[in-house]
């Protein structure tokens, strides 16, 4: 008898106690971000989707090694055609398309790419209604060259 | 009539839970026999997640495969990623930096924490309780932005490679983790508060699901699991591998090995690993990013043991190239403990690109084969509690 009700006192102090720290929530600032109006602030290593970078002069920045087909951990997610031009003996990358939808954002292929041509961007909102609009070809997946420049600056400002 | 509920009652019966169970923490599929309320018998179904990942890395050299392994368990990634690392480099003789041990202990350690803190939400949300939930995503919010700035992303990480770690600390991300692992005990305070002395959790988890010390060793159960009943197993301290030995930290133990002593371990055990970060922010060969960068420009001493131009101030041995990358023929095996247990990874290498095998020793796959001793003879409103307790991760399980 003596042990229940000293078993019921402690609980409704216990009970008591953790209301109380429950309670302290209601002055405190709200931690949700509220999302779709709000965007978070992604970090410049942020590996978002992947995108092709062009030099200032509007040219492809690949010089089609395919190394990124290397490293890939997703067999076939990165397939490069690629010509030789018969005048000045030069690589052409005719084809470079990239299924996003299977993508993994391992981030291997922007790192191992010589000339820094395959980047990740911030973009993450990658939801659509079929699998075939996931797969980007070269056109969608190259930015123009102010766009370049702009994420070539991040990059060099994160290496430093 | 009273006679035929009677008879009714005393058939066993069988129930078929999940595997979309919402309390399964995945997919897990058990088949229970029951006798009234009371169960009497369990069998787990396992495979529902089985993505290979073993024979996976048979055909994919060692780079392409690292970034899978983050996926054989999603909450603590860092963890698989060294395992595989250790095993390679045991292999290849490839000497790792202590500027690179660091990083990994600093990372692995918060990864255990992060962890942790997703199980204490999960567990309190099987037995009813779900603001919890909330806090403890809060706080798991800090430690994954930490995380997101260090290595790109959230969860799936691909941040140590063979022989160090891809990137450096960006800028200012120590004095963050030192603020972090000076806020966090009040907040655990405040979990305790709720949580600890609770009536209504005492009355659920004390004395359910007691697991032997003879039991637990016999069918395998490593980490908290087997330290809440009383089995000092920690290869933190008994097999050291990283920079343990150079941390002051102690083996949270408890006794009785119910429910409730694997939460109290576990708890304690969060404590712990903030200490272990504290003192390895504190003694990170370099220290901070900025400053080792000033000193390496000016320091030309040429040494191998200088403090910021030497050996255990980089973050690899030398930069390995992906695509060439090959081990001798040997086979090695890295053990190491995770947030669930010990993890070991067993990998042969033929002297080609690629792995000839690869086998995982997942610790959660151990604690699945124990849940039908745990609730045999008991309340089927106990299965999720004691479930919950084991800190079960399905796709560690199948991997």
């Amino acid at each position: 008898m003596k042990n229940a009700v000293n078993k019921t006192i402690s609980g409704i102090i216990e009970i008591a106690r953790g209301m109380a720290t429950i309670m302290k929530h209601f002055f405190r600032p709200s931690i949700t971000l509220e999302y779709p109006e709000k965007k978070p602030d992604l970090p410049p290593r942020f590996r978002g989707r992947l995108a092709l970078l062009t030099n200032s002069d509007g040219t492809d920045a690949c010089i089609g090694c395919k190394s990124c087909v290397k490293v890939c951990p997703c067999v076939d997610l990165i397939q490069i055609e690629t010509s030789k031009d018969p005048e000045t003996k030069k690589i052409v990358v005719e084809q470079f398309t990239i299924d996003i939808g299977r993508c993994i954002f391992c981030g291997n292929c922007t790192e191992i790419c010589p000339k820094n041509a395959i980047v990740s961007t911030d973009e993450f909102e990658l939801a659509d209604y079929s699998r075939e609009s996931l797969v980007f070809d070269k056109k969608a997946l190259t930015l123009d060259p102010e766009k370049s420049q702009r994420l070539r600056d991040k990059k060099e400002k994160e290496v430093k | 009539m009273n006679k035929l509920i009677e008879n009714s009652i005393k058939k066993d019966m069988l129930i078929n839970v999940g595997p979309q169970h919402p309390s399964t923490h995945g997919v897990l599929r058990l088949i229970l026999t029951l006798e009234g309320e009371i169960i009497k018998d369990t069998k787990p179904v396992i495979g529902y997640l089985h993505r290979g990942k073993e024979k996976l890395a048979e055909s994919r050299t060692y780079f392409q495969y690292l970034p899978m392994v983050d996926r054989v368990d999603y909450l603590s990634g860092f963890f698989y990623q060294a395992a595989l690392c250790y095993a390679a480099e045991s292999i290849g003789e490839i000497k790792v930096p202590k500027r690179a041990e660091y990083i990994r202990l600093i990372t692995m350690e918060f990864n255990r924490i992060a962890s942790h803190l997703l199980w204490l939400g999960s567990f309190l949300l099987d037995l009813g309780a779900t603001s919890p939930l909330f806090y403890v995503f809060r706080e798991r919010e800090k430690i994954i932005t930490l995380f997101e700035e260090l290595t790109g992303q959230r969860m799936m990480y691909n941040f140590y490679t063979y022989g160090g770690v891809k990137k450096d600390f960006p800028e200012g991300w120590i004095a963050k983790a030192i603020d972090l692992c000076k806020e966090m005990p009040k907040l655990f305070d405040e979990y305790e508060a709720i949580i600890t002395k609770n009536p209504i959790v005492l009355e659920r988890t004390q004395k359910t699901g007691i697991l032997s010390k003879e039991l637990g060793l016999n069918y395998g159960i490593t980490g908290p699991n087997i330290r809440a009943s009383g089995v000092n197993l920690d290869l933190r301290k008994s097999n050291t591998y990283s920079v343990y030995n150079e941390t002051d930290f102690k083996t949270c133990l408890a006794q009785s090995g119910d429910s409730y002593a694997r939460y109290i371990v576990r708890v304690q055990e969060m404590r712990e690993s903030l200490k272990i970060v504290e003192q390895a922010l504190k003694q990170i060969p370099g220290g901070t990013p900025e400053k080792l960068k000033v000193k390496k420009v000016n320091c030309n001493c040429n040494r191998e043991e200088c403090e910021y131009c030497g050996f255990d101030s980089k973050l690899a041995e030398k930069k390995i190239n992906p695509m060439t990358f090959k081990l001798p023929i040997g086979e090695a095996t890295a053990m190491i403990e995770s947030a669930r247990g010990i993890i070991a990874c067993y990998l042969v290498s033929d002297g080609t690109a690629k792995p000839y095998r690869i086998k995982w020793r997942t610790p959660s796959f151990s604690a699945v084969q124990i849940l039908p001793e745990l609730i045999k003879n008991s309340p089927y409103s106990d299965l999720m509690p004691i479930f919950g307790s084991l800190d079960v991760v399905l796709p560690e399980v199948d991997r």
